[in-house]
Formats: C-alpha cells, sequence, structure tokens
C-alpha cells in the first residue's frame, strides 16, 4: 500500500512536472510570440519612422537643391541686368520659380514632404536654362553694347574732327569776310 | 565787336558744340549718380485702403489683404516677405538696430523686382483652427493664400478690451549679392486680428 502509495505519488509528481513541462513550453511559446510581436513592432516603427526620415531628408535635399538653382538663376540674370541685357521675362520665370519654392517651404512646415519635393523640383525645372540664357543674353548685351560704344566713339570722333575742320575754316573764312569788309569800308584815297 | 571777341566768342561756341558732340560717349564712359536707392513695403485692406487698425476675426472665414512691395534700389533684387504670427508680448522688429523678429516664419513670399517696379499680391487668409479656453485661445491652423499652416500659438486674452489679439507682421528681407545671404531690410508692416468665437 505504502509502495502503491509511493507510486502514485512519483505519478503524481511525474504528472506534476509533465504539467509543469507543458506550462512552460507554452509559456516559451508566449514569450517568443511576445518577443517576435516586439521585435516586428520595434522594426516596423523604426523602418516606418526611417521611411518618413527618409521623405523628410529627401524633401529638404530637394528644397536645398532648389535654393540653389534659384540663387544660381537669379545671380546670371542680376550679371546679364548689370550688363544692360532686357530680363523681363526671365524675372517673370524666376518669379515663378520664387511661388513654388515657398508653397515648397509651406508644404514642408506641415509635414508633407511629398508635395515639398515635388514643388521643389518644379522650382528647379523652372529655373533651368534662366542662368545659361542668362548668360547667352549678357554675352550678346555686351557685344551690341561693345558696338554701340564703338559707334558712339567713331560718331563723337568723326564730329569733334567736323567741328575742328569746320571751326577752323569757319574761322578763315569769318576772318577773310571781316578784313574785306575793313578794306571796303577803307576811305578811297 | 573787336576781332579778339569775335575770335573768343567763336572759340566758346565751338566747344560748347564740340562737348554736346561728345555728350554721348562722356555719358556711356562716365557714370553719373544713382541717387537715393530704397525698397517700400505696404499692407493695404480688402477696399485697397490703408489699413488703420484691427481686423476682427471669426474662425474659418477668408479676409483679404493687399500685400506691396517697390524697388528702388538702382538694380534687379531678390526680396522674401516673412509672415510671422505675434502676440503682445512678443518682440517685434527693431528699427534702431536693424534687426527682426526672432519669431519662426509661417510663410514667405519671394519676389524679384528690377528697377522702379512693383510688386503687389492679394493676400488670402484664414485662421483655420482656434480653441477658446477660459483666457487663452489656441491657433492651430491657419491658412495663407491657399496654404493651411500649421502653427501653434497661444493667444492671451487681454485684461483691458477683454479681447483677444495676434498680430501678423511682414518682414523685407534682401539677398545680399556679395555675401549671397539674406538679410532683413529693415522694412516690416503688421496687421492687429482681434479673435472672436463667433
Amino acid at each position: 500500500m505504502i509502495s502503491r502509495t509511493i507510486s502514485s505519488v512519483s505519478n503524481f509528481s511525474d504528472f506534476d512536472v509533465s504539467a509543469s513541462n507543458e506550462l512552460g513550453e507554452s509559456q516559451m511559446k508566449s514569450c517568443q510570440v511576445l518577443i517576435l510581436f516586439l521585435c516586428a513592432l520595434t522594426l516596423t516603427t523604426a523602418l516606418v519612422s526611417l521611411c518618413f526620415a527618409a521623405d523628410a531628408v529627401e524633401a529638404t535635399g530637394k528644397i536645398d537643391d532648389a535654393e540653389s538653382n534659384l540663387n544660381s538663376a537669379f545671380e546670371a540674370v542680376y550679371q546679364a541686368q548689370n550688363a544692360g541685357a532686357d530680363i523681363r521675362d526671365l524675372v517673370v520665370r524666376l518669379g515663378t520659380a520664387g511661388d513654388l519654392l515657398s508653397k515648397a517651404y509651406a508644404e514642408f512646415r506641415v509635414g508633407d514632404y511629398e508635395s515639398a519635393a515635388t514643388l521643389a523640383t518644379d522650382c528647379s525645372h523652372t529655373v533651368e536654362g534662366i542662368a545659361s540664357e542668362a548668360i547667352e543674353l549678357r554675352a550678346k548685351t555686351e557685344i551690341e553694347k561693345s558696338d554701340r560704344m564703338l559707334l558712339t566713339f567713331a560718331g563723337s570722333g568723326i564730329g569733334l574732327a567736323f567741328l575742328l575742320v569746320s571751326g577752323i575754316t569757319g574761322w578763315r573764312f569769318l576772318k577773310k569776310r571781316y578784313w574785306k569788309r575793313v578794306y571796303e569800308m577803307r576811305p578811297e584815297a | 565787336m573787336d576781332q579778339e571777341t569775335a575770335k573768343l566768342f567763336y572759340v566758346i561756341s565751338c566747344i560748347a558744340l564740340g562737348v554736346i558732340i561728345f555728350s554721348p560717349t562722356l555719358v556711356s564712359v562716365i557714370g553719373l549718380p544713382k541717387g537715393e536707392s530704397y525698397s517700400a513695403l505696404w499692407l493695404l485692406d480688402a477696399d485697397h485702403q490703408i489699413e488703420n487698425g484691427t481686423l476682427v476675426i471669426s474662425p474659418t472665414k477668408l479676409y483679404k489683404v493687399y500685400l506691396g512691395v517697390e524697388n528702388h534700389m538702382r538694380n534687379l533684387e531678390y526680396y522674401r516677405i516673412y509672415v510671422k504670427l505675434r502676440q503682445n508680448n512678443e518682440a517685434l522688429p527693431d528699427k534702431a538696430t536693424e534687426s527682426p523678429s526672432p519669431l519662426e516664419p509661417i510663410f514667405e513670399y519671394r519676389v524679384f523686382l528690377n528697377d522702379n517696379e512693383t510688386w503687389e499680391r492679394e493676400s488670402r487668409f484664414s485662421i483655420e483652427e482656434i480653441s477658446f479656453s477660459g483666457d487663452f485661445a489656441q491657433i492651430s491652423g491657419l491658412s495663407i493664400d491657399g496654404n493651411y499652416l500649421s502653427v501653434n500659438e497661444f493667444v492671451v486674452r487681454e485684461e483691458q478690451s477683454n479681447d483677444f489679439y495676434c498680430q501678423f507682421i511682414y518682414e523685407l528681407w534682401l539677398l545680399n549679392s556679395t555675401t549671397s545671404r539674406f538679410q532683413y531690410h529693415n522694412r516690416f508692416v503688421s496687421l492687429w486680428l482681434r479673435l472672436t468665437d463667433t
């Protein structure tokens, strides 16, 4: 009886051990699932934030590019204007690009990085070619200006030379006429 | 008139004529003084009149002002107009030290102007999101020219008038072509807004 009791106890303890093992396994599984879930959650969060960060970084990069392109275009147009070129059309395009960049900044401030990047790209496209056109216009105007300058110098030179010659000739003529009159006015002997 | 006087008169006339003939060349060689250079900035109300006070603002209602810049800098200029939102206790731009308001801009306009040219724009704005709580009002969103802007501005009720006031500041900045950096041009205009919950 004692041995039966012992055996039943031992059976019971076997049952207890196996039960505790099953419980441990299910806990382990739960833990594993939980850890996996936490890892997935962390990874997802990291990836999502990374995606958004990439968007913000991308938008910042595009805005910086647009800003730099706009400044370069303005500098070129400024130089063309200093050379005396007609830059009205280019200024209108600069204004359009400036509006797009302002909107890009506004979208960036509210966190719409995609729109910000698109607007910044549009701004870069709008200013595309302005700098080269301004440089071309400047070169053309400088040639025209130097031609005009040459013409002005030549005109002034010819004018001055003509004035000098006609001045001397005129003076001689007037002098001759004056003396002729004086001789005519001389009382006859 | 004796001969010497006539000669002098003739020479002077020739010299005067010479100067007239040579003047186009002189003008292209000698740079004439350009005069005073300045820029003008203005803000007009919806009737295109000088804004004389305060706009009473209701949430989500659209308001209109005219913002303008005139360039007399004798050159092509690149301007930025920063729009800032402030309340009474926050700093305004300082004319004496030529320093701008330290507040962050909520919106900006970029303007390219030739000499003697004018830019004017109809600016429409509305307070999109505002909440009133006791002596505080919180503006969370507003719209300028169709652009939604997220802000976080707490406005304290004024004790004397028992109203909520905030102010739009429009600061004029100019690109310094030497340093390629924008500098505050020591010009600003402002518009007071009286906020109501109706």
